[in-house]
């Protein structure tokens, strides 16, 4: 934190400074003036400097990529109906009519792919660096919680399309939901007559999971800024030798040309934010990109009474699984893996996040991270079967 | 912590136990319709989905159906005919066999109409589009890196 962010001596409070505030404060022009109303300086804390690496922002591209879903979802629930009937045509009816609606399709089907990309590498950060230990486990848990919801989410929206994939979906998840004995029965074709399972199912997804992913969100960011960043599990370059810290070989006399780079390389967390919005750009464009290039497909009205899809990539390891064990190794396997994340931080004993302590939590994380790919990979060569019984 | 390792013993067995007793009681999915209308919808679906080999099973069993109504047989016996050596006539056969519109929903009006593929044309929107994409990840490259 600057010192002149400080206004501790300012008898009149925080809220009534005389003097300005900080550079941006000072400076003039719109960056001044927006300050000067928005107080902009809040987020000119000091953050370490790898809470600015790719790595450490990936949580982030992954709020902004939820951020592209809400808008380009909202925008397409106008066009969309929610009954068996119309769901499939008014999907197709979306992308040939209104002047962009394939476009808006596209985004929000790519981002959706990049979400998951930048969720599980998110995971895998979070994982490698140990960043669950004390006192950020119960951080860990909201992300666990955030991944179910997100899985919840992808899952919920590839059935509105109403086609042959969509509707085996369904039939999946019903089937799963009987096996889940008294809490499937709320998601359930028992419970809610009247209302079509595609029409409950679309509610979650337009409204009950946003809502609760929102207020998971909410509680993730709160506790990732009362907490602080983890620190790195390892020593930087700057620790072991603080002077090599700008170039010069370690012990090198401190100089007005390094003393001035150390200054330059202060991080704080309005970077990571100007960083987010360059990545936030980078993302739109690679989606608007995927969107014109690769149009989404979709499928024709589907049909009772036969299995001939396959799941998307995200659940495709699910589906070996089905292969071999049928719906209840879905039910048991989706379930071991939750309890699993949940247990992560609680069966890490290490005292430290160093990687040389955590050896076989790290190894068991990496097994089962490529068990989970070569379930997929093997999903991909083997011919859709019945796990239904039909 | 041995607690805990504990209690998710349990729990993970009692999920184990549960999913194992509930399967017993599980509902095995539906009979295979004896129609030849819902045969022939099953092996177009199977077709579009490139199941060839169920699309085969379904159309011999349409063709044998004791309930050949709302279908026109003959256009059957032709796709299956051509189920081996080309898919898309023998796909666009056995729609133009279906009786359309029928009670099933399968037959939505509008269907025609909206193609299921939309694809890239190069049109001058698209164009337009692709070069927005290309600067916008340029400026975000841009804002990363001076970030
Ligand atoms: C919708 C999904 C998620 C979003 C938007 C999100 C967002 C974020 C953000 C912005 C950060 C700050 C650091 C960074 O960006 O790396 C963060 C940190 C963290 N996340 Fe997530 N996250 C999500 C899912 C998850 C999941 C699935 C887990 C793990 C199971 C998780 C566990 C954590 C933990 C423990 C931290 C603190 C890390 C540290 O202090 O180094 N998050 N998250």
């Amino acid at each position: 934190m600057e010192a002149h962010n400080m206004p501790q001596d300012n008898p009149m409070g925080a809220g009534h400074q005389m003097e300005p505030l900080g550079e941006a404060a000072a400076s003039r022009g719109l960056g001044g003036w927006l300050n000067e109303r928005l107080s902009l300086d809040t987020f000119r804390y000091e953050v370490p400097a790898h809470a600015n690496t790719f790595f450490y922002t990936l949580g982030g591209i992954t709020m902004v990529c939820v951020g592209i879903l809400a808008v380009t979802g909202i925008l397409m629930t106008q066009f969309y109906t929610p009954v068996p009937e119309m769901a499939n045509w008014s999907v197709r009816s979306l992308t040939m009519r209104p002047f962009l609606g394939s476009v808006l399709r596209g985004i929000h089907y790519w981002t959706a792919q990049v979400v998951f990309v930048t969720l599980i590498l998110h995971l895998m950060r979070v994982f490698f660096t140990g960043s669950y230990h004390r006192p950020r486990e119960a951080n860990w848990l909201i992300g666990v919680v955030l991944a179910g919801l997100m899985g919840a989410l992808y899952f919920t929206g590839t059935v509105l399309k109403w086609d042959q994939e969509s509707f085996e979906a369904l039939e999946h998840m019903v089937a799963a939901t009987k096996l889940a004995g008294p809490l499937g029965f709320l998601f359930s074709d028992k419970f809610g007559a009247g209302s079509a399972l595609l029409t409950r199912v679309a509610s979650l997804h337009f409204v009950v999971l946003p809502l609760i992913l929102l207020l998971f969100l909410g509680a993730h960011m709160l506790l990732i800024k009362k907490l602080g960043i983890s620190p790195l599990p390892w020593k930087t370059k700057a620790e072991i030798a603080p002077e090599g810290a700008t170039g010069e070989p370690a012990g090198a006399p401190v100089t007005l040309a390094n003393s001035h780079a150390k200054v330059a390389k202060r991080h704080t967390f309005d970077r990571h934010i100007k960083k987010l919005v360059g990545y936030g750009y980078a993302v739109f464009g690679l989606v608007l990109a995927l969107a014109v290039l690769f149009p989404p497909k979709i499928g024709a009205y589907p049909v009772a009474g036969i299995e001939v899809t396959r799941p998307p990539w995200v659940f495709m390891w699910i589906y070996s699984i089905e292969n071999w064990f049928q719906i209840k190794g879905l039910v048991v396997v989706t379930t071991l893996l939750g309890l699993l994340a949940v247990a992560v931080p609680f069966v890490d004993r290490a005292k430290t996040q160093s990687l040389k302590d955590r050896r076989w939590i790290l190894v068991a994380g990496g097994l089962i991270a490529v068990a989970l790919v070569f379930l997929a990979m093997n999903a991909y060569v083997a011919k859709p079967a019945s796990h239904l019984g039909m | 912590m041995r607690r805990i390792s504990k209690i998710l013993g349990v729990i993970t067995i009692s999920v184990i136990l549960i999913a194992g007793v509930q399967t017993a009681f599980a509902h095995g999915g539906g009979d295979d319709p004896k129609d030849a209308l819902a045969l022939v919808q099953q092996a177009i679906a199977a077709i579009q989905n490139k199941d060839m080999d169920l699309a085969t099973d379904k159309v011999n069993d349409a063709i044998e159906s004791d309930d050949p109504a709302g279908v026109k047989m003959d256009l059957v016996k032709q796709a299956q005919g051509l189920l081996a050596t080309d898919m898309d006539k023998a796909l666009s056969l056995l729609q133009q066999s279906l009786a359309a519109p029928t009670a099933s929903p399968t037959t939505v009006q509008a269907e025609p109409t909206i193609p299921l593929k939309p694809n890239f044309q190069g049109t001058k929107t698209e164009d337009g589009l692709l070069i927005a994409a290309a600067l916008l990840m340029l400026a975000g490259g841009l804002i990363v890196s001076r970030a």
